[in-house]
């Protein structure tokens, strides 16, 4: 069955429903805080026990998609982004909901995921065995540098302050370190604690530093009175959206596809990543962090093209590479299909079907996107002394859905407080989030270089050494460009 | 020189925090040491010498530029005490969560928090508050199937 064919298959009012109902139950998993992709598709996979191959894995496909989008929606309306991947978004995406511009904002997100989700899918159809022998290249060594690649974000997001954008990198990456050694069982910063013994999850974290932070602060802002945001206008793009759109769509299609490939890597890399990439690429690098368009498409593009990467090294070698993608595995497994290359000769016409299908799931956050762009903003009409409130409620409850702790709700509550001083200080949150997301990645896998075969690897691989020019510039671009700004300031 | 000014404050307290982060390190099992390439002490270590030397820079920072308050505007001591009074409403219901479960935690939350940010209407309060617990808890507990906790009475 050729791919044309596989479109038949799916234009079918079962397929077409499965596929919009995944999606549109994935955006509300994903826009719940706590809730994640890999949950709400492993609550899923019951219900394609009882479903044709085809029709089971592209509604978890759908869902899959619709909540690496929806985290986007709590990030620009709430400030809380409801999946890790779109901690990037809520950057500019809250901004632009302060100036009551949530549904263009919302618009944004679903044209940058749309496109971004297109591209994917499209590089996974066309190129998928050479993407799979690439991540095949990728050892510890280079997940190493990688990482570094991923902290150079530091200069864009740390606001104007690099000394405190460092610092906040390193706090985050401190945290990564609390809890018992992977590698030798030793307990560090735990104080006799067994829940700090699995270390902090970065999601109560995540949720306190952008959420409760927000809340306090805007219970300390006597000024504002009614309601938090009063005009909500904008909800479609304008002809500049669209240029922003196309400008910044193809290189953070490509980073979200490239990391999407990575085991392990993931959305939220991809995202940190591209926010750098367009920050650095930028005319005006100032604008970003206080509503910029680009920030959105920059984060949303690259989040969901990792989607269609996710998939490249699951079909092609059978390897999971996200924890979403062990559940398409599982549902894969329950079929009696085992993913890998002979899947593709001896399946191809439900390969073709996958493909088919989600490149359809991409076109559903297109529906439901515009759909909702006018309708969600709304929720910022609500009063402030009930809306501020409810976010706490929905801090509470996104922290404790996480793994049913108690201990991660207090995580939570201690990171919303110290969150809110270290930003009155000057010291942005996402720099905290960046460290605690990359930290970990840095950490082990320099260890394990140092324990298979010493430094060297870091800095002679060939991949490694491209990563290591890639860092150097993103550096040091900036810091150029600012050298120069105030060289002619001074003049 | 001391100045009022929120780099110079913040400077001293990473000072103050690496020290105890140098200070728990030094505390760390070394048994493991003899048979690893690498220490699990080496990046904790070199992480809380990373934030000495940054706090010191933000320090200094602070001494050389002019005083700036923390806050501009400073926030009235009603707004100030209203979220002390919230965060340890938020502290409350999570005491709480555990004994009584979520239903008659979070309702007593909601309405509590909601009088606390100026609500008057008692009665409108208490019907919103009931609406947006409910609508929480069957959205997460029984659509979304996480196990919210229950009280004693089993709810």
């Amino acid at each position: 069955m050729t791919l044309f064919a596989a479109f038949e298959t799916v234009f079918t009012l079962r397929m077409i429903s499965l596929i919009f109902g995944g999606s549109a139950l994935g955006i509300i998993v994903g826009a719940l805080p706590g809730l994640s992709a890999t949950m709400g598709m492993a609550l899923m996979l019951p219900v394609t026990f009882y479903m044709p191959p085809s029709e089971g894995i592209l509604m978890l496909l759908g869902l899959y998609t619709g909540a690496v989008f929806g985290g986007a929606y709590s990030a620009i309306l709430l400030n809380i982004p409801g999946a890790p991947p779109s901690v990037m978004t809520s950057l500019d995406g809250y901004p632009m909901a302060q100036r009551g511009e949530a549904g263009r904002a919302i618009s944004l997100a679903t044209v940058g995921s749309t496109l971004g989700g297109i591209a994917g899918v499209i590089a996974l159809i066309i190129i998928a065995p050479i993407l799979a022998r690439f991540a095949l290249r990728f050892g510890p060594a280079e997940y190493t540098v990688l990482a570094v690649f991923g902290l150079s974000a530091i200069v864009a997001v740390s606001g104007k302050s690099l000394a405190r954008g460092f610092a906040g990198v390193t706090l985050g990456v401190l945290l990564s370190t609390v809890g018992m050694d992977h590698f030798t069982n030793v307990s560090r910063f735990t104080f006799g604690s067994i829940e700090l013994m699995s270390g902090i999850n970065f999601i109560p974290v995540v949720i306190g530093l952008f959420g409760l932070a927000e809340v306090i602060a805007q219970i300390l802002e006597t000024a504002k009175e009614g309601v938090i945001y009063k005009a909500v206008r904008h909800f479609f793009l304008s002809k500049s959206d669209l240029v922003k759109v196309i400008k910044g769509f193809l290189p953070a299609s490509l980073i979200g596809i490239v990391i999407g490939v990575l085991p392990g890597a993931g959305g939220t890399i991809a995202s940190i990543i591209s926010y750098n990439q367009a920050v650095q690429s930028s005319k005006e690098p100032e604008k970003f962090g206080t509503g910029a368009p680009e920030g959105i498409i920059a984060s949303e593009t690259a989040n969901n093209a990792s989607v269609g990467g996710a998939m490249v090294p699951l079909l092609t070698l059978g390897v999971p590479g996200s924890s979403p993608a062990a559940i398409l595995l599982g549902a894969l497994l329950i079929h009696n299909l085992r993913p890998g290359p002979i899947l593709f000769t001896t399946q191809p016409a439900l390969i073709n079907t996958i493909f088919a299908g989600l490149l359809v799931a991409q076109f559903s956050l297109l529906l439901w996107g515009f759909a909702t762009a006018k309708i969600a903003p709304r929720i910022l009409a609500v009063r402030r002394e009930v809306m501020l409130p409810a976010i706490a409620l929905l801090c509470v409850v996104g922290s404790f859905a996480l793994k049913n702790s108690f201990f991660d709700v207090g995580i939570m509550l201690v990171s919303g407080v110290a969150g809110f001083f270290l930003n009155k200080l000057g010291v942005k949150p996402g720099t905290i989030i960046l460290g605690l997301i990359l930290g970990p990645m840095f950490e082990n896998n320099l260890r394990s270089t140092i324990e298979i075969s010493g430094i060297l690897p870091v800095f002679t691989s060939p991949i490694c050494i491209v990563l290591w020019v890639l860092t150097a510039i993103m550096i040091l671009y900036p810091l150029c460009r600012m050298l120069r700004l105030k060289k002619c300031e001074s003049e | 020189m001391l100045t009022k000014n929120p780099s110079t404050a913040l400077g001293s307290a990473t000072i103050l925090f690496s020290v105890g982060v140098l200070f728990l390190v030094s505390g760390f099992s070394d048994a493991a040491e003899s048979f690893r390439a690498l220490s699990p002490k080496v990046f904790p270590e070199f992480m809380g010498y990373a934030l000495l030397f940054l706090g010191a820079v933000i320090f200094l920072q602070g001494v050389r530029s002019a005083p700036a308050p923390l806050f501009d505007p400073l926030p009235s001591s009603g707004a100030v005490l209203r979220a002390v009074a919230f965060i340890l409403l938020t502290g409350g219901h999570l005491a709480l969560l555990p004994k009584i479960g979520f239903l008659a935690a979070s309702v007593l939350f909601m309405a509590s928090s909601q009088l606390l940010l100026g609500e008057r209407r008692l009665f409108i309060t208490l019907l919103r508050t009931g609406l947006l617990v409910f609508a929480t808890h069957y959205l997460f507990s029984t659509m979304l199937r996480v196990p919210l906790p229950r009280g004693p009475w089993g709810f």
